[in-house]
Order: C-alpha cells, then structure tokens, then sequence
C-alpha cells in the first residue's frame, strides 16, 4: 500500500465513523502528513474487535435405531442430537424414566406420559459397549 | 480404574489417511471406567480444529488432551465448545446489538458495543473450565455431558471491568445479586433461559470482566462473540457467552440454572458418598486445584535408564499454583516439580520434572497441585451425583521395559 493510499484509508475511516456517528458530513481530505490522532484512530479502528459475524452449525442427523427406536426419535430429537443421550454410561430403566421425567419437568419437553416408559425401556435395553 | 489419559487411536496422520481413502474418520478413546469413551475425533466443525465430539447440537466439543502439552495457553479453534440450549446465535449484527443493564439501578442502559470498547481496557490469564469436566471419569458413573478431561483451557482474554459498566448504571441500595443473560434461547417457550447469577460483591470485585478478545483474537461465535463474561477462578458455567443482558437484583435469584442445576454438595471437596443422603447443596463456585501430565499417556512404554522428563500443567483454582508435586511411584515418594513462568494467577501454570526409570514393570505416575491457599489435590477422587468439581490427583501408567 503507498503511503498516499494510505492517507486516504485513514480519511475514509475517519469519514464512516463519523456518519456512524452521526454527526457532520466527511470533512474534506486532510492536509499531509496525518496528525498523530488521526493515526491513533486509524489504528484503534483496524483493531476494533466487532464486525458482523455468521456461521452455520450442523444439526446432527444421527438417528435412534433397532426395536423401538420410533418413540426415542419422535420424543428426544428436537432439542439435542442423539449424541446426548447415546453417549450416556449404561443407566437403569429407572434411571432413565427419571431422566425422561426431567426433561419433561425441567426443560419442558413436550413427551407424553404414556410414552415415558417405553423410551425407558427402549434406551435402558440398547447394547452398551 | 484411576487413570485417566486418553488412547488417540487416529491422530492427525491417520485422519488424513482416512480422509483420502474414504475410510472411517478417526477417533479418540476417552478411556472411560466401564468403556463407551470411544468418541469421533472430527475437523470440519466451522472454525475449530480436530476436536472430539461430545454432541453435534448444540455443540459439546473437547479439546484433545495433546493439545495442552503444547503450551500454556490454548489456541482458540482447540478450545472446548459447550451450549445448553440448541437455539444459538448463529449471526450478529453488532450495530443493532446492545446490551442491557437494568432491574435495580439508577439509570437503566443500552449500550452499543462501540460504547462499551470505548471503557478502559483490562486484560488477565485464566482457566475457562466446565463444572462438568472429567464427568466421564466418575465412578460410580452419573449421566450428563460425558467429558474427559478436555473441557478445560487458558486463555488471555481482554475486555471491560462489569464493575466499570455496574458503576455506570448505578447500583441502587438494597442490590444484592447481578444476573446475566445471552443470546441463546431454549427450544421450547416454556423452557428455562439460561441465565446465571452472582453476588453483587463478587461482580463489583473489579476481576470480573466483560471480554471481547481471546487470546488476542475477536471472540469467535463459538465461544460468545461478541462478548461474554469472565469470572477468574470460578467454574465456566458463570462465563456466560453471547452476554447481551445485566439484571440487578435486590433478591437471590430463584432461576433453574442457579436453584436446581449446578448445584454440589455442600460438603468439603463437594465429596459425598453414591446414596448419600441428608446434606444441603450450594450453586457450584470457585474451582479448586488440579494438575495433569502432558507429555505421556497411560499405557505408553518408557527405556529402563533413559532420562524421561516429565511436564505437564496445572491450576490453583480460585488462586494460584504454590506448588507441584510429582510421584513416579504411585504415591510413595514425592518430588517438588520446576514450574514455569506465572502467567497470572488464574491461568495454567507449567511443570517440568525429571525422572529416569530404574526398575522394569509398571510405573504409576501422578502429580498433585497445592494452590497458594493451601489446598491440596485429594488422594481419592471427589465423587458427586451431578459429576462437578473432580479434582482428585491423576495417574498416568507406563511399562518401563
Ligand atoms: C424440550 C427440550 C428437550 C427435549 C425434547 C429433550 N431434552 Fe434432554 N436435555 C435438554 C436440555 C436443555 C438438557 C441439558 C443440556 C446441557 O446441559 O447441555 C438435556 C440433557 C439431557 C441428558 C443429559 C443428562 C442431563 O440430565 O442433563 C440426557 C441423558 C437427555 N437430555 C435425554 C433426553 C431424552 C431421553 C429425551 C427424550 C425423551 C430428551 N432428552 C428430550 C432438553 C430436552
């Protein structure tokens, strides 16, 4: 970058900021060389650490499998990936009918109550390694 | 089982291999008591490196534990990643973002982030460690998230003083608890936000800071661009990400996350018995002293006579590291460790010791963190139904041959 196009850089970001901030329109170009403000702003602006931000999560597809699968997939996939619950240690029935009871009390899933004991029975019954 | 050093079955090269062929990704055995630690070791998940995949959604991501043999500090695409609730902000308009400080204050605000960058700049080391950390590892086994050891990491986080913004607002008389909420949404409307609290003393204490910057880098959206809060010293369930909201309180805060998650036992090392029954709990709070090996894992093989320096890490917890002790002889002995340079209090503090093996067979290596309080790592591990706070002292096993 020459040292002209660098001026200008400096200018130009001094000019957003303040329409930013709303005040008066851009002034015209600064007199060369740039004050030691406009350097110090200009510096403060490239580390400015907010810029808009997006990224894209993958949802994770994995389903529940084997004999009565269907229930585990219609009731415990909606607000977490299987993962959380297939990488659970080997658990009891009951163990897991609590743990079905408390995603309906405390997270408010909507899991009918005649289909808790069949979830427990289907996760309680997968093979464990 | 006491160890608690992971296999990687794949590494770096393997994967590689087995992306080409089209083969089966690689994957890390957490080597967790009763086994299902077998985890896939994945490296397309945006802006991170090879992490372990504890849960794709909403992410639970685990640091390998190689990583932390690499230095003090922990790259941020290495850094552990977990959410509660799968409604994560995916996108940020930071001029339309503001965060709010309201409820018991003088002046309620609404700041932009160009005014909160323009309040004096603070900058500190320190642990970002899950309550949860090492649950895998807890026998009996408990349910939730099933961690080995990686949902740990240091880093040098920059951002603003919460007391400088408090002050700002305008605590009013009669305040006593400053709650913090994000971003994030839960799935279902009814379902609790998540929100957490501290003392107003706590979040006045000048420590707690409000970061935008991690390891010198933007925060990244995984780990709660564009702020989140630091609390030094106390478990990461407090750090919450994505902070867009600071509520003032002049009661406890009677909300899930603090009335009936996180809570421990309100015993000494969080410690109780599996059936124990009869103790009150407190929400989880300030971490305590931990220490591992990096440079070897259980089950590596050493030469008889060969020098063999040890190094590793450790972390005081609430304050920093006095000492490190090594044992190569499953606890009989011990050694003081040379530790490395202090990098503030709350961060990871490195250790090296030398050892030379003189006797063929099994050699049980373990190491144990005193903090500058005086608080010790336990000889048998804490145990808990929750799975928080483990912090008993590590082994790492090696044939000497
Ligand atoms: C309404 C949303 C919702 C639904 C539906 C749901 N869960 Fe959960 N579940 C959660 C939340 C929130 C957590 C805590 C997540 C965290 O801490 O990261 C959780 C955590 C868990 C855990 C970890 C242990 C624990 O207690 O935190 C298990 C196991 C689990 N869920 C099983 C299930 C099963 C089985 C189903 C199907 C019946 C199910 N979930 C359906 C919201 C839900």
């Amino acid at each position: 970058m020459s040292f002209q196009n660098f001026c200008y850089g400096i200018v130009a970001v001094a000019g957003i900021s303040l329409a930013l901030f709303g005040k008066s329109p851009p002034a015209p170009p600064a007199p060369y060389p740039p004050t030691p403000e406009a350097l110090r702003f200009a510096a403060a602006e490239a580390a400015y650490p907010f810029h808009n931000a997006s990224i894209e999560l993958p949802a994770g597809d994995r389903q529940f499998q084997g004999p009565g699968a269907e229930v585990a997939n219609a009731n415990c996939l909606s607000c977490h990936s299987a993962g959380m619950v297939l990488n659970q240690p080997p658990l009891s029935r009951a163990v897991w009918e609590e743990e079905v009871r408390k995603m309906r009390t405390a997270y408010h899933a909507p899991v009918a109550e005649a289909d808790v004991e069949p979830i427990a029975k289907y996760l309680a019954s997968l093979p464990r390694p | 089982m006491t160890s608690s050093r992971r296999h990687l079955l794949g590494g770096a090269a393997a994967l590689a291999a087995a992306w080409v062929s089209g083969a089966r990704a690689a994957e890390v055995d957490l080597n967790l008591p009763g086994g299902g630690g077998v985890r896939p070791l994945i490296t397309d998940y945006p802006q991170k490196g090879a992490m372990i995949l504890q849960r794709t959604r909403p992410p639970l991501l685990e640091t390998p534990f190689e990583v932390f043999d690499e230095g003090t500090f922990t790259p941020n695409n290495r850094f552990y990643v977990r959410w509660h609730w799968a409604v994560i902000p995916t996108e940020v308009d930071v001029n339309a973002f503001r965060l709010e400080v309201k409820g018991h204050v003088n002046a309620p605000l609404s700041l932009t982030l160009r005014e909160l960058y323009n309040l004096p700049r603070v900058e500190l080391a320190a642990v970002n460690q899950c309550s949860g950390n090492s649950r895998g590892l807890f026998q009996p086994r408990v349910p939730g998230a099933q961690w080995g050891n990686g949902a740990m990491g240091n880093a040098k986080w920059v951002g603003v003083r919460l007391r400088d913004v408090l002050d700002r607002a305008g605590v009013r008389a009669g305040a006593t608890v400053v709650r913090f909420g994000a971003l994030d949404q839960p799935v279902v409307q009814e379902g609790p936000d998540f929100m957490k609290s501290l003392a107003l003393d706590h979040a006045r204490d000048g420590e707690v800071m409000i970061a935008y910057l991690m390891n010198g880098e933007p925060m990244t959206l995984n780990h709660g661009f564009p702020i989140r809060l630091i609390v030094p010293g106390w478990f990461s369930t407090y750090w919450v990400k994505a902070l867009n909201s600071i509520e003032v309180l002049d009661g406890p805060d009677e909300n899930y996350w603090m009335k009936t998650a996180y809570r421990i036992p309100d015993t000494p090392g969080a410690n109780v018995r599996p059936g124990q029954t009869g103790f009150g709990t407190v929400p989880i709070n300030h971490m305590v002293p931990r220490s591992f090996v990096t440079n070897l894992r259980d089950g590596a093989g050493l030469p008889m006579g060969a020098p063999a320096p040890l190094r590793g890490i450790a972390f005081g917890g609430s304050t920093g590291v006095r000492a490190v002790d090594v044992s190569t002889d499953g606890g009989a002995s011990w050694q003081p460790a040379t530790l490395g340079p202090d990098e503030g209090k709350y961060g990871f503090r490195r250790w090296e010791a030398g050892f030379t093996p003189t006797a063929r067979g099994e050699a049980r290596i373990m190491v144990r963190c005193t903090n500058n309080d005086g608080l010790a790592q336990p000889a048998e591990p804490n145990w808990n139904g929750g799975g928080y706070m483990r912090n008993g002292i590590e082994t790492t096993s090696v044939r000497i041959g």
